[in-house]
C-alpha cells in the first residue's frame, strides 16, 4: 500500500515544519504549501487522503480552500482539520457546509494533531473497504 | 555516519563521496581509529579494485599512523598516488576520516599497482584501461582537489551544525506547544464545574499524552485537613506493566519512603515497581497552601530517550500546580455548601418546630421531590436544586401564627386564608437572595394545582414551573402520610391510592406514575427518626 498523502498548508513556516517532521517520521508522504492557491494546485495534481489547513491563508482562506476541494470528486469526502487561531469561532454553518471533520485552535499539541490524523486515515480505510 | 537526526537529510559522506567520484576521486570512510567502514560504491571491476586488499590495507595503515593528527598535505603513498585524508567532525569531536584517492599518469607503473591488481586477482592491462580515465591529477592539482575536499566537508559540517540547531529548536517548540496546550486545558477544566475525581482523571489524561510515559497516577494523602475532597484516593492512567493495585501499593511504598516528601524526586531504583530496580520514576509533590497533598507520578518512560527530562518534569510539575489550587477550590466551595444547606435546614428545622406535626416535614419533601426529579431523568445539578426548594418551600409558615398552623378541627375561612398566605410570605423572604431565583418559583407555586384550581395564581397545567408541580406530589404525600391536628395519618396504600387518583386534577399526570414508582426505604427511614426525636423531645407527636 502506498503511504497516505497529506496536504499540509498554512503561511507559518514554523507550524509547516514541525507537523511535516512530526508526520513524516509516521511514514506519511507530505506535501507544504504556503498559501490556499499553492494549495489548491497540489490538490489538483496530487489529490491528498487528508488536508490539514490554516484558515487564515493570503489569496485563498483555509475555508474556500476546503470549499473547492468539495467539488472535486477525489476530495469530495476527505477528512479535514481546520487550524484556527486560539479564540477565533468559526460559524457552525462553514464547518457543516465545508465538511470540516476537526478544529484545532493554535498553538495545539502536535502530539494530539499526529493521533488525530492516524484516527482519521484509518476511518478512511475502513470506510474505503467496505465501499 | 548521519549528521542528521533524521533521515531526508543529506549524509555529508555520501554527498562528499558523490561529489569526489565527478572529480575523478574514489572515497573511504574510516572510523577514527583506522577501521574502513565504507568504499566507493563503483560496481564491476573498479569495485574490485577498490576493495583489493593491498590498497585498503594501505589506507588503514596510513589513517591509523595519523594516531588523530589532520594532515594538511595530501599524503603520497606510491608514485603518482595520493591520499587527499580529511577528518569529519560530529558535535565537536572526531567522527571519522573521508579518504579521497588520486592518480596520476605514472601510478600504472608502481608497485602498489601491481601489488593491488594481485591481491585482488585482477589482470593488470584491463584494470589499467579501467582507472586510466581517472588517472589524470598531478602534485598540484591533488593540492588543489584536497582543498575543495575540505571546503565541502567544512560547508556540510555547518549545514549539519544548523541542522541540528533548527532540529533542536524544533523539538523545543513542539515540547513548547505541548505545554501550552497542557495548560490551556487544564486552566479550562479549571472553570468548569467538575467532581474534583473528574478534573483530576482529566488532568491526568491529557499530562499522559503530553508524555511519553507509560502511565501516570495522582496519590492523595490520608489526611483530609491536607487533600480535603479526595484523601487517600489514587488516580492513574495509561497502561502500566502491573495491575491498577499494585501500582497503586508501589506508589504507596515510593511515597512513603521519600524523607523530603515537598520536592521533586527522580527516583532511579525503585524496587517496588521492578526488582531489579526498574526504569525512573517521577515524584511530584502537590501542595495545597503550603501543605502536602500528595503526589502525581510518572513511571515507565518510552520514546526515543528513556531519561527524564526538563520537558517532562515541567509538565508534572504545572499540573500538580492546577492540581492544587483545584483541591483549595473544591474544598471551599464544600464548606461554602455546606455552611449554605445547614443554614437552610436550619431555617427549616425552626419552621416545622412551630408545628409539632410537621417535625422533619421540608427534610422529608426535599427528599421525596430530589428522588422524584430524579426519575423525571433531570440533571444532576437541577435535582439538587429541586432538593433545596423543597427545603424552603415552607418558610413562609414563618408569617403564619402557631395557633392556626397547630390548631386541632377544621379552620375556620379567615384562618384558611392566613395559612394559604405562607407560599407568598415565602416569596417575598426568599425573593431578594439572588442565588435562589430559580428556587423561589417551587416555593410560590407548590400549592397551584394542575386543574388551575390551587393557589396563589390558580395557574393550571404547564404554566405552573415544573419545580413546583413536583414539590406540590412530594409536599401531598408527606401530609397525608403524617398526623394532622385535625387527621391521624393515612396507610401507604391509601396515600398512594389517592395521589394516582389525583392525577390530571391536582398533580401533573406526567409525574404520578413515577411518583407511585420512587422507593419509600429512606422516606420511612427520615419519619421513624423525625419521630424518635419527637419523643425524645418535648413534642409528642402520637398526643
Amino acid at each position: 500500500m502506498t503511504a497516505p498523502r497529506i496536504l499540509l498548508a498554512d503561511d507559518e513556516v514554523h507550524i509547516t515544519r514541525l507537523v511535516a517532521r512530526r508526520l513524516e517520521e509516521s511514514g506519511h508522504e507530505i506535501r507544504v504549501a504556503c498559501d490556499g492557491e499553492e494549495a489548491w494546485s497540489v490538490i489538483q495534481e496530487w489529490p491528498p487522503n487528508l488536508i490539514i489547513t490554516d484558515l487564515q491563508m493570503p489569496y485563498v482562506s483555509g475555508i474556500d480552500l476546503v470549499l473547492r476541494a468539495r467539488t472535486q470528486p477525489q476530495t469530495a469526502d476527505i477528512p479535514v482539520i481546520m487550524l484556527t487561531a486560539r479564540g477565533y469561532v468559526l460559524q457552525e454553518e462553514q464547518i457543516k457546509q465545508a465538511k470540516i471533520t476537526h478544529l484545532l485552535s493554535k498553538p495545539f499539541s502536535i502530539r494530539r494533531l499526529a493521533t488525530l490524523v492516524e484516527e482519521l486515515l484509518e476511518q478512511n480505510e475502513q470506510a474505503r473497504r467496505a465501499a | 555516519m548521519s549528521l542528521s537526526s533524521h533521515d531526508n537529510h543529506l549524509d555529508p559522506y555520501e554527498v562528499v563521496a558523490g561529489r569526489c567520484a565527478k572529480l575523478g576521486l574514489a572515497v573511504w570512510r574510516c572510523n577514527p581509529a583506522g577501521i574502513i567502514i565504507s568504499e566507493p560504491d563503483d560496481e564491476g571491476l573498479l569495485g574490485l579494485w577498490h576493495n583489493a586488499s593491498t590498497l585498503t590495507q594501505a589506507i588503514a595503515r596510513m589513517v591509523c599512523e595519523l594516531s588523530g593528527q589532520t594532515p594538511t598535505e595530501p599524503i603520497q603513498l606510491d608514485e603518482s598516488c595520493w591520499a587527499i585524508i580529511v577528518p569529519v567532525t560530529w558535535r565537536n569531536r572526531l567522527g571519522g576520516y573521508i579518504v579521497a584517492l588520486a592518480l596520476g599518469e605514472e601510478f600504472f607503473d608502481s608497485d602498489l599497482f601491481n601489488k593491488s591488481c594481485a591481491s585482488a586477482q585482477l589482470n593488470v592491462a584491463t584494470t589499467r584501461r579501467c582507472l586510466r580515465e581517472r588517472a589524470c591529477l598531478n602534485e598540484t592539482s591533488v593540492r588543489q582537489a584536497m582543498r575543495m575536499v575540505r571546503w565541502m566537508v567544512d560547508d556540510l559540517e555547518s549545514v549539519g551544525d544548523l541542522d541540528e540547531t533548527v532540529s533542536g529548536f524544533t523539538v523545543q517548540l513542539s515540547n513548547a506547544y505541548e505545554t501550552i496546550d497542557l495548560l490551556y486545558a487544564l486552566g479550562h477544566s479549571m472553570n468548569e464545574p467538575n467532581e474534583p475525581g473528574q478534573f483530576i482523571t482529566a488532568a491526568l489524561e491529557r499530562v499522559h499524552t503530553a508524555m511519553d510515559f507509560a502511565w501516570v497516577g495522582a496519590m492523595f494523602s490520608d489526611d483530609a485537613g491536607a487533600a480535603p475532597v479526595v484523601h487517600g484516593k489514587f488516580y492513574s492512567h495509561g497502561s502500566p506493566t502491573m495491575s491498577k493495585q499494585r501500582l497503586q501499593k508501589a506508589c504507596r511504598g515510593l511515597v512513603g519512603s521519600i524523607p523530603t516528601p515537598k520536592e521533586r524526586h527522580i527516583l532511579s531504583d525503585n524496587p517496588g515497581f521492578d526488582p531489579d530496580g526498574g526504569p525512573q520514576i517521577i515524584l511530584q509533590p502537590i501542595l495545597r497552601s503550603g501543605r502536602l497533598a500528595g503526589f502525581i507520578l510518572a513511571g515507565e518512560k518510552g520514546g526515543i530517550d528513556p531519561q527524564v527530562s526538563s520537558y517532562d518534569t515541567h509538565l508534572l510539575e504545572a499540573t500538580a500546580s492546577y492540581i492544587g489550587p483545584f483541591l483549595e477550590n473544591a474544598s471551599l466551595y464544600e464548606t461554602q455548601n455546606r455552611m449554605f444547606l445547614g443554614t437552610l435546614q436550619a431555617l427549616t428545622s425552626a419552621i416545622d418546630a412551630k408545628d409539632p406535626y410537621t417535625h422533619g416535614h421540608s427534610e422529608r419533601v426535599a427528599h421525596l421531590s430530589a428522588q422524584l426529579a430524579a426519575a423525571v431523568g433531570l440533571e444532576h445539578e437541577r435535582v439538587e436544586r429541586i432538593h433545596i426548594a423543597g427545603l424552603v418551600h415552607d418558610v413562609g409558615k414563618i408569617g403564619v401564627p402557631e395557633l392556626i398552623l397547630g390548631k386541632p378541627g377544621r379552620l375556620d375561612d379567615a384562618e384558611m386564608d392566613a395559612i394559604r398566605q405562607h407560599p407568598a410570605i415565602g416569596h417575598r423572604i426568599l425573593q431578594d437572595i439572588p442565588v435562589l431565583d430559580d428556587i423561589v418559583p417551587g416555593v410560590l407555586h407548590h400549592h397551584e394545582r394542575w386543574d388551575g384550581d390551587g393557589y396563589p395564581a390558580k395557574l393550571a397545567g404547564n404554566k405552573i414551573p415544573q419545580i413546583a408541580r413536583i414539590i406540590g406530589v412530594a409536599d401531598t404525600f408527606d401530609a397525608m402520610s403524617s398526623n394532622r391536628a385535625y387527621r391521624p395519618a393515612m396507610t401507604r396504600d391509601k396515600v398512594l391510592a389517592e395521589i394516582r387518583s389525583c392525577a390530571g386534577s391536582q398533580f401533573d399526570p406526567e409525574l404520578v406514575e413515577p411518583f407511585l414508582g420512587l422507593d419509600f426505604a429512606e422516606y420511612d427511614n427520615m419519619v421513624e427518626r423525625a419521630h424518635a426525636e419527637s419523643e425524645n423531645g418535648s413534642v409528642n407527636r402520637a398526643a
